[in-house]
């Protein structure tokens, strides 16, 4: 872009970059008041063009749209691309952010192929150096054959040096040599065959190699353009040569960024301190295939252990003394009113409702403990490790992030089923999910496991949940291998890096958990435990004699094999509601009679550790909540496989119930306690 | 680079990018522009949670077990083809 002899030379400048790298504040400080705006042919989109003199030498700079690559895919990219190709610049500025240099490192590598000159600006150079990365920018100029200057454009740091490097380059274009990415050899001949395709076709300004490239990379644009500028029978030849090669784009791309690391390599050493080197230590042991497994068993052990150790006790103060005493208080001051109101809210309402309320430390400690975990990062190796544990017992690995989702609730875990696209594999997950114990459930193992197993508690527990992981993993596998075609699928997942837990968003985490449980209780579970006071009282006399009773004897056959009485069955018939009525229920048909004792002591004394046993297994594996059967329906839209799904889970748990009870039995633990 | 990282990650069956950075001698950050990019010519698949709206505009988020988890990337059918 030379002038007529004697007045100054002027250079076309483009000055490129990612978004946000201080591009703008350096195109200010260059341009200042010479800038005018205006708009890029055809488009809404801003052209900033201003005027620099220095040293005799005239710089036009137009300020390209920020890009992260120029691929064409967006109107900004094109503006870019096109500006290099149809307006030839004397050289390209483009400025980097240095503390993300690999992102940066990309978009010069898309600008190197182009035909023009470029140097390199790397700004933001103290923000790397806060973030521990040392970048040298001497070394990495010689790995780049190309000009790079460090600089810090908020203080106009290295701005005059680079835009001397910027003149220097223009003035003598035979000079600039830089180090391009690589192709292959076999696709190097499949670009030799393309040019010789196009050969004398690509009209000016287009390069014919950049074009050959382009279409080899699959590029909309250049594809289209080339469509219309080849005859029909050699755009068929070029097509059917790129068909061929339709993985050329990986090679092409990935040259780049073997590139992009040998540069990064060159130049810049990232001491690996604190967070970054942290996590690496940590991830040895939690992301290891065995230490992982057992890390991840003893997290959860510990999440049980503490939530007995904390909050059982307070439960079991709240339980005896607030409950207990609200109702012999209320019993006592209703002496006067009818004594069908006065059972109503005393056992009723207070001895089922109220009693699952009494869960209300269980809760906040298990959440507490439960969003440390999460809030530290550790989650997301938990889901690492299971799913390739699952991948082992050969599950479809996509189902585990769902199924992880059921261990809070399973109606998204059945919702969650949607990211799977086989529909033979949703399936699969979704009549899995009910098998993750939810919450609810764990509430209910939480109350009652001290209740028959007093110091044993925290192992029981364990062992419940794991006898539903295998369950869950031995069905999977079943059906897998008879009813679904197993696939396989790679996965890559990104593990954030560890911090220090944010009190704050776990307490907020701890409290929507609470609030939507006080919700339910408040609601659903006061509703519930209304309608099994009344139909254990009608039509009466006594409990003996309800409709409750003669159901729950209905069933008796099936329950007597696993040591449960009828109020037992009922308790787990009401859990299909909700999983928590099981106490509720439990609270209304045992609480009779013990004025003193908690539920606690009521049900120790009347049930024996085996029937205890078979009752926590058979609600843990028992059918699904009427919610999440709702959202099974929903998504499976097949009435017959969602009522196969209950069946399949129903025969699972009376199965399970049976062998735990005569197991229980044959261990001795066919006596009550105390 | 982009065909080992694909053939690396679809051996392992699950792997970290953390991990595969390491063995691919980059930066993970180079890793994750990498997964975009296959995700941007259809040979990955960005996994999304199933739930109907996405995570920022979740009124469930902060009652969520799941905010810190790991982005996810699964092989797709035109990837497997490439990997044979």
């Amino acid at each position: 872009m030379e002038e007529a002899n004697g007045s100054p030379r002027t250079f076309l400048v483009g000055l490129a970059g990612q978004p946000n790298v201080g591009k703008s504040t350096l195109f200010n400080l260059l341009t200042g008041l010479s800038q005018h705006v205006g708009n890029w042919p055809g488009k809404t989109v801003e052209r900033k063009e201003g005027a620099l003199t220095r040293d005799g030498a005239r710089l036009r700079i137009v300020d390209l749209p920020g890009t992260y690559s120029l691929s064409a895919g967006s109107p900004e990219e094109r503006i870019a691309r096109d500006f290099i190709l149809l307006e030839r610049p004397d050289v390209v500025v483009m400025v980097a952010n240095a503390s993300a240099i690999e992102r940066n490192l990309y978009l010069l590598a898309e600008l190197l192929v182009l035909p023009v000159r470029v140097v390199l600006g790397l700004n933001m150079m103290d923000v790397a150096e806060a973030h521990g990365t040392r970048l040298e920018p001497s070394v990495l100029e010689a790995a780049l054959g190309l000009p790079v200057v460090p600089l810090v454009a908020t203080r106009n740091q290295g701005v005059a040096e680079l835009m001397e490097a910027a003149e220097r380059v223009a003035h003598n274009p035979l000079a600039f040599r830089p180090k391009r990415p690589e192709i292959r050899d076999a696709h190097r001949e499949v670009l030799a065959r393309l040019r010789v395709l196009l050969d004398g076709r690509v009209p000016a300004p287009y390069p014919e190699e950049w074009v050959a490239l382009k279409l080899l990379e699959g590029d909309a644009e250049i594809t289209e353009k080339a469509r219309a500028w080849l005859p029909q029978p050699r755009w068929g030849e070029v097509h059917a040569l790129l068909g061929a090669h339709e993985d050329a784009v990986l090679d092409i791309a990935g040259g780049r960024y073997e590139w992009i690391g040998r540069m990064v390599r060159a130049a810049v050493t990232r001491p690996r301190l604190g967070r970054i080197s942290l996590t690496d230590r940590l991830d040895k042991v939690a992301v290891h295939p065995l230490w992982g497994l057992l890390l991840l068993l003893v997290a959860f052990g510990l999440v049980f252990w503490f939530t007995f150790a904390v909050a059982a006790r307070m439960q079991a103060w709240l339980e005896v003394e607030v409950v207990g005493g609200l109702q012999a208080g209320l019993a006592e001051a209703l002496t006067e009113a009818p004594p069908w109101l006065s059972n109503l809210l005393v056992d009723g309402v207070l001895g089922g409702a109220g009693v699952v309320l009494t869960f209300l430390p269980i809760l906040i400690v298990f959440f507490a403990t439960l969003g440390l975990l999460e809030d530290s990062g550790y989650l997301g190796r938990a889901a690492y490790v299971m799913d390739r544990f699952m991948h082992v017992l050969g599950l479809h690995g996509k189902s585990f992030l769902p199924l992880f989702l059921g261990f809070g609730c399973n109606v998204p875990a059945v919702m969650g089923a949607r990211v799977i696209e086989a529909s033979s594999g949703r399936l699969l997950t979704i009549l899995l999910a009910p098998l993750v114990p939810c919450t609810a459930r764990l509430q209910v193992l939480a109350f009652l496991t001290p209740v028959f197993f007093g110091r044993l508690a925290v192992f029981v527990s364990a062992g419940l949940v794991a006898v539903n992981v295998l369950v869950l993993a031995a069905l999977g596998i079943l059906l897998n291998r008879t009813l679904f075609r197993g696939q396989h699928m790679a996965f890559i997942m990104e593990l954030p890096l560890y911090h220090v837990p944010n009190p704050r968003t776990i307490g907020l985490f701890v409290w929507e958990n609470t609030w939507a449980f006080l919700r339910k209780a408040t609601t659903v579970i006061l509703v519930v435990s209304v309608a099994v006071w009344a139909l254990s009282r009608f039509p009466g006399p006594g409990m003996e004699h309800s409709l409750l009773a003669q159901l729950g004897r209905g069933l008796a056959p099936a329950a007597q094999l696993m040591g449960m009485d009828w109020r037992m069955v009922v308790a787990l018939l009401s859990s299909f509601v909700a999983k928590e009525n099981a106490v509720a229920t439990l609270g209304i048909l045992y609480g009779k009679g013990a004025e003193k004792a908690g539920l606690a002591e009521t049900l120790a004394a009347a049930v024996t550790p085996a029937a205890g046993l078979a009752f926590l297994t058979v609600t843990m594996l028992f059918i699904p909540c009427v919610a999440t059967l709702a959202v099974m329906h929903q998504e499976i839209r097949s009435w017959r496989w969602t009522l196969f799904g209950v069946a399949l889970l129903m025969a699972i748990a009376l199965a399970a119930g049976v062998v735990a009870y005569q197991g229980a039995l044959l261990l001795g633990m066919g006596v009550r306690g105390a | 680079m982009l065909e080992r990282l694909l053939r690396l990650a679809a051996d392992k069956g699950t792997g970290s990018n953390r991990a595969l950075a390491r063995q691919l001698e980059v930066s993970p950050e180079l890793v994750e522009r990498m997964l975009e990019e296959l995700a941007e010519r259809g040979y990955l698949q960005a996994v999304v949670r199933g739930c109907s709206i996405s995570c920022k505009h979740c009124p469930l988020r902060r009652a969520c077990l799941d905010r810190n988890q790991p982005r996810v990337w699964m092989l797709t059918p035109k990837g497997e083809r490439l990997l044979g």
